[in-house]
């Protein structure tokens, strides 16, 4: 009866043993492919040209459309304070573009998830605070024809400040275990080249926008729009 | 060869024990002092491994061979440290984590909080595992070996008593008085 006994425990000690064993060695799996996921990099495409030297041309007709006015020719005018303000507000944005240091890692051939989480930060730090936020959405002139243009304005320009958000989360989130298969990194979402590429994309829209507002800032300096 | 590697992880399975209590009592430390909670309310979190140290030296302390000689529990226990301490080491340094960056404490809290479930179980998975083995006797070896020891002594005695037997029986003695 006892030797029963004493083979009944030791049956029922390895099967606690052999659960320990199991989840021990899932961790340590769940870990492993965790870690190939996370540091997974994104490698541009040879011809792939950086967003900020492909609106380079764009960035410098907004520098130009800015530059149209000139404060002596509007000096009697009540509006001058106003097109002062508006034009340093582009100069910001052009400033914002050309400086930012989101410049350095769009330069970069790999681009990692840590790469586009910074890219992100500074993205929104200095286009879509600095610029759109601060300067773009801020623009009124009212009684003039920029109240045809102001909605198209707000709303690109909200649609710019909510665009990465869910980016932002998808990055954030990547700590969290996930099982990730070759078939969904191919077929349905990876999370650093698609980041990135959205950012991209977001960046590509706030240089069109700031640039159809420089173009109605020009056109309507020049007379062409009142 | 199964000695050796038994008498490997018995002694590695101490090493691995102190680290990873140490390593996981650093990174409990530093998210307290981030929600500004004090280190009792996480006292918990490390009964686990005060009990498994204190079983560990009882078992060595009472020569319990069915726990000292059991090469799949301290694997097993080799193993189970190991992952608590490749997670905290990742939870440390693994920067594309960017968690990590975020909360800017040298931690990534998020990614650690989802292991304490896991590292729970196997901690007080392997006490219970410890404590089961601890009522097998140490001498059900010894009873086994000697059952064994009389199986075969009673075989050869029967081959005796037959071959006796045969030799016996192949022999005739007649005895003139």
């Amino acid at each position: 009866m006892k030797k029963f006994l004493v083979e009944y425990i030791s049956i029922i000690g390895y099967v606690v043993t052999g659960l320990v064993f199991s989840l021990a060695i899932f961790v340590l799996l769940i870990n492993f492919y965790h870690y190939k996921d996370v540091n997974e990099a994104y490698t541009k495409a040879g011809s792939a040209v950086s967003p900020y030297t492909a609106n380079k041309s764009k960035i410098d007709e907004i520098k130009s459309n800015s530059n149209v006015y000139d404060p002596n020719n509007f000096k009697s005018s009540p509006n001058n304070l106003a097109y002062m303000n508006i034009k340093s507000k582009l100069d910001q944005c052009v400033n914002s573009y050309e400086s930012s240091s989101i410049n350095k890692i769009f330069d970069k051939k790999t681009i990692s998830v840590k790469d586009d989480y910074d890219l992100l930060t500074n993205y929104q730090n200095d286009i879509v605070n600095n610029c759109i936020v601060l300067n773009i959405y801020s623009i009124d002139l009212p009684g003039t024809s920029y109240d045809a243009i102001k909605p198209f304005v707000d709303s690109n320009s909200k649609m710019i400040m909510n665009d990465t958000e869910y980016v932002k989360k998808s990055i954030q989130n990547n700590s969290s275990y996930q099982f990730s298969t070759n078939y969904a990194k191919t077929n349905v979402f990876d999370l650093t080249r698609d980041s990135y590429t959205k950012i991209s994309s977001s960046y590509n829209s706030s240089v069109d926008l700031v640039l159809e507002v420089s173009r109605w800032f020009k056109n309507y300096i020049t007379g062409g729009a009142r | 060869m199964k000695k050796v590697f038994n008498v490997f992880f018995s002694i590695i399975k101490y090493l691995l024990l102190l680290a990873a209590f140490a390593l996981t009592l650093y990174i409990i430390l530093k998210m307290n002092l981030r929600l500004k909670k004090p280190i009792i309310d996480s006292i918990s979190l490390f009964i686990p491994y005060g009990v498994l140290l204190l079983l560990y030296i009882l078992n060595f302390s009472l020569n319990k061979k069915s726990v000292n000689d059991n090469l799949f529990f301290n694997l097993t226990s080799v193993l189970t440290f190991l992952a608590n301490i490749i997670v905290c080491l990742r939870a440390m340094f693994d920067y594309n984590m960017v968690f990590n960056g975020i909360q800017k404490m040298g931690v990534d809290f998020n990614y650690f909080n989802d292991y304490l479930s896991f590292n729970k179980i196997m901690l007080y998975g392997l006490i219970i595992a410890d404590i089961i083995f601890m009522f097998i006797p140490n001498n059900i070896d010894d009873n086994k070996n000697n059952n064994n020891i009389n199986n075969n002594d009673n075989n050869k005695i029967n081959n005796n008593t037959s071959s006796v037997v045969s030799s016996e029986e192949g022999k005739v003695d007649i005895e003139v008085l």
